[in-house]
């Protein structure tokens, strides 16, 4: 569990992070998402204990990340935007390092190393040295250092960046197998991971929280997301006869269609009502065809853009 | 703190950087010590332990130990790995330093064989001998530690390695370097009036943003320290003859090691004089890593 509490943080005069407050309750995998710039990686490098907070409060377990670092650190893995490898080394003696900084008993060192080591599927590599590693491969003995001795809370930094599309997946099926038992945290600005992984969803833009909620519900609750797209074979003036007269739509706009003699309409209704069927009998008995419809829920990328507030190509 | 220093330790005999130190120092310190005790049949080995030599191999053998310590940890971005892990910043620190002064009491153990050699031969003053190589091991200890110091508070190795030069080269040389400063009672009290007048606005320029007062308390230690002065020379003029000279001298490290360890008798005065030195680098050294994360 963290509870972050007024988090500010400033580079002399810029603010990196303004007055961020949020609750990781544990057991779920959270995704922490923003355009570049927005101080996600500040604020993970502050909960970690990395960076020191201008103002403001962490609690990790209930333990003050300043006041009782140690106590803090113990319960948290962490994999930074750049894993932190040392190149002259092999992942047997790089993970052996991080069990001696961890604290990691003796008895148990060997079998909590080859726990990661088979779940992030690096034991082909392990007696090579780092830096004759792939991309991929320095990445995950990254992420089995973070997860070594299986804290209560991981957080990952970009955790599948550079990696091909098949390790990508794998990663998922990692992360989503420590969710099971862990508090996950992972930025991201990949979209399908948050829908593949995530729990939850904590967009941040400018340093502050701009939403909190699950994947789905995000779409929702973002005005204009129950949206229908509908082609019907008839002039525009009898389409917009037919809408005028239905009840339950908020907003409609009419466009000629290139295709011969078809109207496109899009159409917006209230949160949760279904406009479908209704729409299907008023065509109907004004013999109008409905060439094509369907919904046009908003995706992710329409959510996060929209709370960002920013159209380019940031992500 | 073991986990820090036995890698480091590791670390510096996986790489080339151990055995260069190591070979490069016992190779000038046999040379001397064969030129001086050897041919030249002196009996004590502080004889070639204080020769400048000796020095001078410090200033190009520190900085390979220390330039990468924290720069290139810095660098490459491990340090998140060491910072975010419970272990505390002395605990780092600490275990980084000990790891170097490992390497180094190779050497050490090496030169604590030549008086043996040589008592083969005739009467050596064995005590002597062996507080001489306590007092070299303890100079060693301090330029590590300005070593490690100076790595911490720059990113770039090249930096860390010219600047440690130069701070031991400018530390040697202060000892004939004497004459730059007055040593009659006024012109010293004048200069040390000056020096406490930039101290009170080095302590303005440094807080004035984060408190408001900055300038009270800059004008009262600025007004008590010419106070101070003016009383003392008043009092006793005699006492600023020739003190900033044995302040400049203070400062040479390598000077300092034949001012204190030359006798039999073991100097306590030299003992906390070095240790302090120590401990105050080794402070510097956490505080300005425990800043950046302020920054």
């Amino acid at each position: 569990m963290i509870e972050v509490k007024n988090l500010v943080k400033k580079y002399g005069d810029h603010l990196a992070v303004n007055n961020l407050s949020f609750t990781i309750e544990p057991g779920k995998i959270y995704g922490f998402l923003g355009p570049n710039g927005a101080g996600k990686s500040t604020t993970m490098n502050m909960i970690t204990g990395y960076l020191a907070a201008t103002e403001g409060q962490i609690l990790i377990n209930g333990h003050d990340i300043y006041e009782e670092p140690e106590e803090a650190k113990k319960c948290i893995g962490y994999l930074p935007e750049i894993p932190p490898l040392y190149m002259d080394m092999t992942p047997r003696e790089y993970l052996e390092f991080a069990a001696d900084l961890k604290g990691i008993k003796k008895d148990k060192k060997k079998d909590s190393i080859d726990a990661v080591v088979k779940l992030t599927g690096i034991s082909e590599v392990f007696n090579r040295l780092i830096k004759n590693l792939s991309k991929g491969y320095k990445q995950r003995v990254g992420l089995a250092q973070a997860i070594l001795g299986f804290p209560e809370i991981i957080i990952l930094d970009e955790p599948t960046v550079g990696l091909d599309p098949k390790q990508i997946v794998e990663i998922r099926e990692v992360i989503k197998k420590l969710g099971k038992r862990h508090t996950v945290i992972l930025s991201t600005h990949i979209m399908q991971e948050v829908s593949a992984v995530c729990d939850d969803v904590l967009i941040i833009n400018k340093g502050q929280l701009v939403a909190h909620d699950t994947p789905n519900n995000l779409g929702k609750h973002v005005e204009g997301s129950n949206t229908i797209e509908a082609l019907i074979a008839a002039p525009d003036y009898k389409v917009k006869a037919i809408l005028n007269k239905m009840d339950k739509i908020h907003k409609f706009e009419v466009y000629d269609d290139p295709q011969e003699g078809c109207t496109k309409a899009v159409i917006t209704t209230g949160m949760e009502y279904d406009i479908r069927q209704d729409l299907f009998f008023a065509c109907a008995s004004a013999k109008c065809p409905i060439v094509g419809m369907q919904a046009s829920e908003m995706s992710l990328e329409d959510v996060f853009i929209k709370v960002t507030g920013s159209k380019n190509k940031n992500l | 703190m073991l986990a820090i220093y036995k890698k480091e330790v590791k670390s510096y005999f996986t790489t080339m950087t151990g055995y260069v130190f190591i070979a490069f120092l016992a190779l000038v310190v046999g040379y001397v010590f064969y030129m001086i005790n050897v041919k030249s049949s002196y009996a004590w080995i502080g004889e070639s332990l204080q020769y400048s030599y000796v020095s001078i191999v410090f200033m190009i053998l520190v900085p390979v130990m220390t330039m990468k310590v924290f720069a290139d940890e810095r660098h490459t971005k491990t340090d998140q790995m060491l910072f975010t892990a419970p272990v505390t910043v002395g605990q780092i620190v600490w275990g980084k330093y000990l790891a170097i002064l490992t390497v180094y009491l190779v050497n050490i153990a090496i030169i604590c064989l030549y008086p043996l050699f040589m008592a083969d031969y005739g009467e050596i003053p064995i005590l002597a001998s062996y507080i001489a190589i306590l007092g070299f091991f303890l100079m060693g200890a301090v330029y590590f530690a300005i070593g490690l110091f100076i790595s911490s508070i720059t990113e770039n190795q090249i930096i860390s390695a010219v600047v440690t030069f130069a701070v031991i080269l400018l530390s040697f040389m202060l000892q004939y370097m004497t004459g730059i400063v007055p040593s009659k009672p006024l012109p010293t009290a004048v200069t040390l009036g000056v020096c406490v007048v930039i101290l009170a606005l080095l302590y303005y320029v440094l807080v004035y943003r984060s408190f408001q007062k900055a300038w009270i308390v800059s004008i009262i230690i600025a007004a008590v320290g010419i106070a101070a002065i003016v009383i003392v020379y008043l009092v006793n003029s005699s006492m600023f003859e020739g003190f900033l000279e044995q302040i400049v001298l203070h400062l040479s490290i390598s000077y300092m090691f034949g001012y204190f360890f030359d006798t039999e008798v073991l100097d306590i005065n030299g003992l906390v004089y070095f240790l302090s030195l120590i401990g105050l680098f080794i402070f510097l050294t956490v505080q300005s890593v425990q800043k950046r994360r302020w920054s």
